[in-house]
């Protein structure tokens, strides 16, 4: 059997937001999401934390990623003290996410994420787009889950699964 | 009934719970996903001769995520980098347009750069080019959407290789579109020019679980 274990599978469409809850727990220090998803139009994404009360946190992000274009210069982006973490996109025609957590649940450390993403953004001239990043949640506060927002509108249709990277003691 | 408790009438048990799952449990735990890995292995292969590698069994029907892992990685052509096209017939042939990508590299040398390109003939440069002897690229490649017939595939990727005869290491990190909204079932790997250059290394192809 391999290390990753499936914990969560969400699929939506046409839909404004995605939560998914309760996925984080002591079970797993490590957790990895993969998402396709799709918009109809290209902008970013708000990209959040959830806290063990249900509530989506709204503060004390800071990101770090390059942007990779088919066409075009590469970019760095960044952001600090930011309500998101700057990490994903809404595509025009699909896109693909792999992003890791490290240590989501702990109450004693920083969240972590480690996120790639390749896909059409399809706005401003933009044709294939690729982001490879960091981010994280300067706060301690115990997270569960996590909240996926199109900036633009809605998520046609999106299917994120999570899974725990197994630990055997 | 909790799971795994099959048995449990068993003489000399202590706790009643013999871990012996039923073929009930099983179905149950398998439809939410809790039972087995989540990796789960569609081909492997060992190159032992000169060629283009084609994975004609896909699985795309079953999973919109694969893994592609790679090690050992070498073809018989100076410059030559991992490369991947698609195909639409089951691998009868493979496509070699509207490949779009795009690639940032850094080397131990001091090196950086990127690569790109919006109407390529494959999904190129995945790797930095194999040259020289010791020479090898290892890394994994994620692909999006294949068995869609409704959405364009993606990848997105990570190598590491050793480029040059003289060992300078080079890192790679990018993506890529075949921008068809078309359903792709089998996968060629092969060096840049696609001429049947690969011809050594250990490919596996995963499907990424889900329900």
């Amino acid at each position: 059997m391999s290390n990753l274990r499936l914990i969560n599978e969400t699929t939506a469409t046409d839909v404004s937001s995605v939560s998914i809850t309760d996925v984080f727990s002591a079970d797993f220090d490590i957790y990895m999401f993969t998402c396709n998803q799709d918009t109809g139009a290209g902008n970013g994404i708000y990209f959040r934390l959830i806290n063990s009360a249900g509530s989506v946190i709204l503060s004390n992000y800071d990101s770090a990623l390059l942007q990779l274009r088919s066409d075009g210069t590469f970019i760095e982006v960044r952001s600090t003290s930011a309500t998101y973490i700057d990490q994903l996109y809404q595509p025009t025609n699909d896109a693909g996410n792999v992003v890791y957590f490290f240590n989501p649940f702990s109450s004693s450390s920083y969240t972590f994420t480690l996120g790639q993403q390749s896909g059409y953004y399809g706005g401003a001239g933009i044709p294939t787009l690729i982001r490879k990043g960091i981010g994280v949640l300067k706060d301690t506060t115990s997270c569960t889950g996590f909240y996926l927002q199109p900036i633009n509108g809605n998520f046609t249709d999106i299917t994120v699964k999570t899974y725990g990277l197994r630990v055997d003691s | 009934m909790p799971y795994g408790y099959l048995g449990q009438n068993q003489p000399n048990q202590i706790v009643s719970n013999s871990g012996v799952f039923s073929i009930t449990d099983v179905a149950e735990l398998q439809s939410q996903g809790k039972l087995g890995g989540s990796l789960e292995l569609i081909e492997e292969i060992n190159i032992s001769s000169t060629g283009a590698i084609d994975i004609t069994n896909i699985k795309e029907n079953v999973y919109d995520v694969h893994l592609l892992t790679f090690d050992d990685f070498v073809t018989t052509a100076v410059g030559d980098a991992l490369s991947i096209r698609v195909s639409n017939d089951g691998g009868s042939t493979f496509e070699t347009s509207v490949y779009q990508y795009g690639v940032q590299y850094g080397q131990d040398n001091g090196t950086f750069g990127e690569i790109r390109s919006t109407n390529s003939t494959g999904l190129k440069d995945i790797t930095g080019n194999i040259q020289g002897t010791n020479a090898r690229a290892n890394g994994y490649v994620y692909l999006y959407n294949l068995g869609n017939s409704s959405k364009y595939s993606f990848i997105s990727f990570q190598s590491s290789t050793t480029v040059v005869s003289t060992l300078i290491f080079q890192m790679r990190f990018g993506g890529g579109a075949y921008t068809v909204a078309e359903t792709i079932n089998a996968l060629r790997i092969d060096g840049d020019s696609f001429t049947g250059t690969a011809t050594g290394g250990n490919i596996k192809l995963f499907g990424v679980k889900q329900i």
